[in-house]
């Protein structure tokens, strides 16, 4: 009897001693992972091409693959490097771009951040900012090809002065418009609008309505259910001469060049030029593709996504150079490029680096892009085989770029903008509360 | 004689002629039983549930970016969490998604596991299709739901085109939004709740009707009292995890709405999703989560009474 | 043994049996369109899906999609590891479900009620946050993946079939379940048991779960297709190609600006498959009713 009862009280014991051990565990791993780190070798020799790094095993995180560059990667691209650096093996890891975010991140939470990685659009700062990914300033300063880069290309993947990653694409927005549409509106396909008075009164002629309802958006900008319509912001807020921030690093969103951006995005929607119903889905053909907008802010991926969705469209799109505020201003754009970095936790730094160069070098960058469909961050391969039949004007208005400001907060700032700027079109506040509310929630952010 | 059982206290024992002694061992007997079979369940739960969710309590309290070590704050997360109008909005938009989802769906699984309970034609492929949502993911029923619910070609709107009726805005429309995800959501879910009411009336004895019928009991009064009480303990079941569930509403707002318009479907779940894994503010999500299970765990325990009322425990 | 289940339900009484069919026909019609427009689409070239808008049938029959999307997401080791997971989660979930079920129903111990609420707790708390403490927990495991006694310097079970696979092994809801289905069934069952000197293990094997099928069944599938259908986990948790499952390699059909619609359709089609297998398997037992006689002790 009393045995029960003791055996009653140790199985207790025993579960709670258990889940105590397990939870002060997990609890130390929490607080230890980035500790329990080896500390970043010492800086190589920085050799642009390190001749021969030690022999290693090189995780490689590669984001967002079909199988078409998956057998790429297999069949060339990883048996070229191996060729001159047999001692290292890159052990091919991948996952789609929806859930990689979350995936690295809780790799980074235990420690197992891959060696090298794919570093999306906005990430630099945000990972950089929290010591997740290694500077490579040691490396690119000593390597001829960096002065091959588009300079606000380049600049995407620094923070604070030092370098983390690495572009291979540039994903720069540009006006994009249906020529068939322009004819139908009568205007003419070969006189694209290039201020925003011009657009505007683009937008006015090439709306479509059926029954008070549009069913055809003079302009679409891109509203998704991810971050598209904050994007499109960014690049109308450049060309009124706005910022993000003020030069003491407050946010400056309630300027009047803020304002005035916004009040010209807003007026499209109160004038019936665009509609707050036509949000774009990734897995879907995009408006100008399904036929429910004119014109748009797209990057190259909008052609790709007529060619895998719908054909007939392609040749109908054209392209034309960023939008200026007016005919003294300077046109301006934003892009969105994505890289590839050396994780923090690396054991092989100089192996990563030999790496990351070869995947950016102009032969490797240039087989990927022709797979993925998008276009260069390096010059030199802005004639190269595959820009052929590419409409030129996607990768000249990488000249324009103005590169978006990094902060390590990017991820949560661009959220914060999207849902205002979604209020405000949907005329829930006004443009001047949209911008104050703005620039309180960023402030919270960054001050934090 | 019809045996027909009379529902007694689980776990009470009948007096069973032995002498009290033999009768106390056997209890300490059933008592350890009673703990051995639960034991691999508890100890496998307290590993994979309990030891994270103990954890996602300290870190509550902390600052956590997932890349660096938490950071003791106090109570900062849920002081700032408790004076957010968008967080409270989305606690009151979770509750709004279930409170239009269960009730309903729940009547819907009961009239839908009745119905292909009969002898009708086509009841087997009927079955299956009503349970086919469940074959898929989440996440690809609402990738096909983005599809039907598109504006101009979508199939739906087509339909209603067809009519002659103007469209509908079911995703873009602010007050229409979170109503086409509780209807997506009531179609994917009803073929496993129809499940279990259906396996829930299987377990009731044929006996009990034929006994209530020979005293003359009408079909509606056997229905009501009869198949209703037995079908209690299904329903309380179907009620809680459903309501559960919905309460963690998450992939159809992430790939259907992204949480809008506006914030029309920004749930909850959507906002620890974003905190934790987009924001890297592990503390602050672990706090939403905190303060949605203490929300959560009273709405199940006055549910819980209500609805256990007339199963006759507790 | 007649089909029982059809005739016991008054309510046929109320409303006349073509109300019933028409119903039914209602209801399936709100099931097949979705269903129909997945499979049509499947069978579409690549350039129709959103060229004809409103269309059902497809221009051209395309059913080479089914083995393009068979090769290109190397489904057959795909497949290989999801059944791995999921069968054993299946027949883990259903045994300890049982188990767990049988006692907090039918034994009363100390603690019971709290055990049951801590249980149910369970469930309220969302993956999302748990998710990174379990995973980190696996990682640590000692001499687990190349870890020393304490938990460091390897992988513990991160990119394994054990880590793939221990979230799934028990289930809230399944225990939960089975303790509402064990609950119902009258105790004069396990009388007869006992009075025989049977134990508690006989009267759930025995009796029980025999009478309990459809419930177990219902635990059966969920706990299959809940396996099956896990995405963020697997996610996380496998590196290796060779570790990735079916739902990881659907992946490969949607890039960004592009989606391959009819083989991601085909795709999903052939991936739902097993699951509504093992419905249709499980079907019978929704039909039969109870044993005759088996309540008549």
């Amino acid at each position: 009897m009393s045995l029960h009862r003791s055996m009653r009280f140790s199985r207790r014991a025993f579960l709670g001693t258990a889940a105590t051990l397990a939870a002060a565990q997990v609890l130390a791993a929490c607080a230890s992972a980035p500790a329990t780190n080896p500390p970043a070798t010492t800086p190589a020799t920085g050799n642009a091409q390190p001749a021969a790094p030690q022999s290693a095993q090189l995780q490689f995180m590669l984001l967002g693959p079909s199988n078409e560059l998956l057998d790429a990667f297999n069949q060339k691209i990883i048996p070229a490097f191996n060729q001159k650096q047999p001692g290292v093996k890159i052990d091919l890891q991948t996952s789609d771009w929806g859930s990689a975010f979350q995936k690295i991140t809780t790799a980074a939470a235990a420690g197992t951040l891959p060696d090298t990685l794919t570093v999306g659009g906005i990430w630099t700062a945000p990972l950089a900012g929290k010591g997740a990914l290694r500077a490579i300033d040691e490396y690119t300063n000593k390597w001829p090809d960096k002065a091959q880069f588009y300079e606000g290309v380049w600049k995407d993947a620094q923070y604070k002065g030092q370098t983390y990653c690495v572009p291979y694409n540039s994903d720069t927005r540009t006006v994009v418009y249906r020529s068939d549409f322009f004819q139908d509106a009568g205007l003419d396909p070969a006189k694209p609008p290039t201020t925003w008075d011009e657009y505007k009164a683009a937008a006015a002629k090439l709306v479509k309505k059926d029954g008070g309802q549009v069913v055809r958006e003079g302009a679409n900008w891109g509203i998704d259910t991810s971050i598209g319509l904050q994007q499109a912001y960014a690049q109308i807020l450049f060309q009124a001469g706005g910022t993000y921030y003020t030069p003491d690093g407050k946010p400056n969103f309630s300027s009047p060049e803020g304002l005035k951006a916004l009040n010209w995005l807003v007026s499209f929607f109160k004038d019936g030029l665009s509609s707050v119903h036509f949000v774009n889905q990734p897995n879907a053909p995009s408006s100008l593709v399904a036929g429910t907008g004119a014109m748009t802010y797209a990057n190259y991926g909008v052609i790709t996504n007529a060619q895998s969705m719908n054909k007939e469209v392609v040749p109908k799109l054209k392209a034309a150079l960023p939008l200026k505020m007016d005919a003294s201003s300077k046109p301006v754009t934003s892009s969105w490029n994505n890289k590839y970095g050396i994780g923090k936790t690396t054991k092989a730094p100089d192996a990563g680096w030999a790496w990351v160069a070869h995947l950016t070098s102009a032969e490797w960058a240039a087989l990927q892009l022709s797979i993925i469909g998008q276009m260069p961050a390096r010059k030199d391969l802005a004639n190269a085989d595959f820009m052929k039949g590419r409409d030129p004007v996607f990768i000249e208005a990488a000249n324009d770029v103005v590169p978006q400001p990094p902060n390590p907060e990017m991820l949560q700032i661009v959220q914060i903008i999207n849902k205002a700027l979604d209020a405000a079109i949907h005329l829930q506040a006004t443009p001047e509360q949209t911008l104050k509310d703005i620039d309180a929630k960023v402030s919270e952010v960054i001050n934090v | 004689m019809s045996s027909v059982p009379v529902k007694r206290t689980p776990g009470v024992e009948r007096a069973v002629p032995v002498s009290a002694r033999r009768s106390n061992r056997l209890q300490r007997r059933r008592i350890l039983t009673g703990y051995a079979f639960v034991a691999p369940a508890v100890l496998l739960l307290l590993l994979i549930h309990v030891v994270p969710i103990a954890v996602a309590f300290y870190l509550s309290f902390t600052r956590y970016d997932l890349l660096n070590p938490p950071q003791l704050i106090g109570m900062r997360n849920y002081q700032m969490l408790l004076q957010d109008q968008t967080f409270l909005a989305s606690l009151g938009r979770t509750a709004y998604f279930t409170l239009a989802q269960v009730p309903l769906g729940t009547l819907l699984a009961l009239l839908a596991a009745l119905l292909l309970n009969q002898r009708i034609w086509g009841r087997g492929p009927l079955r299956t299709m009503v349970y086919l949502p469940q074959a898929s993911s989440y996440v690809v029923v609402a990738l096909i739901w983005t599809f039907l619910y598109q504006p101009i070609n979508g199939p739906i709107n087509i339909g209603l085109k067809a009519l002659g009726l103007s469209p509908v805005y079911w995703l873009t429309d602010y007050n229409l939004a979170m109503p086409s995800l509780v209807v997506m959501s009531i179609w994917r879910n009803l073929g496993y709740y129809m499940l279990i009411y259906l396996a829930a009336l299987q377990a009731i004895p044929h006996e009990l009707h034929e006994a209530a019928a020979i005293d003359g009991a009408t079909a509606f009064g056997r229905f009501r009292y009869i198949t209703v009480p037995l079908l209690a303990p299904a329903t309380a079941f179907i009620v809680i995890t459903w309501a559960i569930g919905a309460m963690q509403m998450f992939t159809q707002a992430y790939v259907m709405t992204g949480g809008g318009p506006v914030d029309a479907t920004t749930t909850v779940v959507y906002r620890i999703y974003q905190a934790a894994f987009l924001f890297l503010q592990m503390g602050v999500a672990s706090a939403m989560s905190v303060l949605l299970f203490v929300v959560v765990a009273l709405l199940t325990l006055v549910g819980r009474r209500v609805l256990m009322r007339e199963e006759g425990t507790q | 043994m007649r089909d029982r289940s059809i005739n016991h339900l008054p309510i046929q009484h109320l409303v006349p049996r073509a109300a019933f069919q028409i119903g039914a026909v209602l209801l399936a019609a709100l099931y097949v369109l979705p269903v129909l427009f997945v499979v049509t689409m499947s069978l579409r070239p690549a350039g129709e899906v959103f060229t004809r808008p409103g269309t059902i049938w497809p221009d051209t029959w395309r059913w080479q999609n089914y083995p393009e999307a068979i090769q290109s997401a190397s489904f057959g080791l795909f497949f290989a590891n999801s059944a791995i997971v999921s069968l054993l989660a299946t027949g883990c979930q259903v045994v300890l479900s049982c188990l767990a079920g049988y006692a907090l129903a039918r034994i009363s111990f100390p603690g019971r009620t709290l055990l049951f609420l801590l249980i149910l707790a369970t469930l309220i708390v969302p993956q999302q946050v748990t998710m990174v403490p379990l995973f980190v927990m696996l990682k640590k495991v000692p001499l687990a993946g190349g870890n020393d006694l304490l938990g460091d310097g390897g992988i513990g079970f991160l990119n394994s079939y054990v880590g793939l696979l221990i979230p799934h092994l028990v289930s809230p809801l399944g225990i939960f379940l089975m303790r509402q289905f064990y609950l119902s069934l009258p105790e004069e069952l396990a009388d007869a048991v006992r009075i025989d000197g049977g134990s508690d293990w006989t009267i759930l094997w025995r009796i029980f779960t025999p009478l309990s099928k459809p419930a177990v069944m219902t635990v059966a599938i969920f706990a299959f297709q809940n396996a099956w259908n896990d995405f963020l986990w697997p996610l996380v948790i496998t590196k290796s190609n060779s570790l990735k499952t079916l739902q990881l390699g659907l992946t490969i059909f949607y890039q960004e600006n592009t989606t391959q619609w009819p083989l991601l359709m085909a795709g999903i089609i052939m991936v739902s498959l097993p699951i509504l297998l093992l419905f249709l398997a499980g079907q019978r037992t929704f039909t039969q009713g109870i044993a005759a006689g088996a309540l008549k002790g």
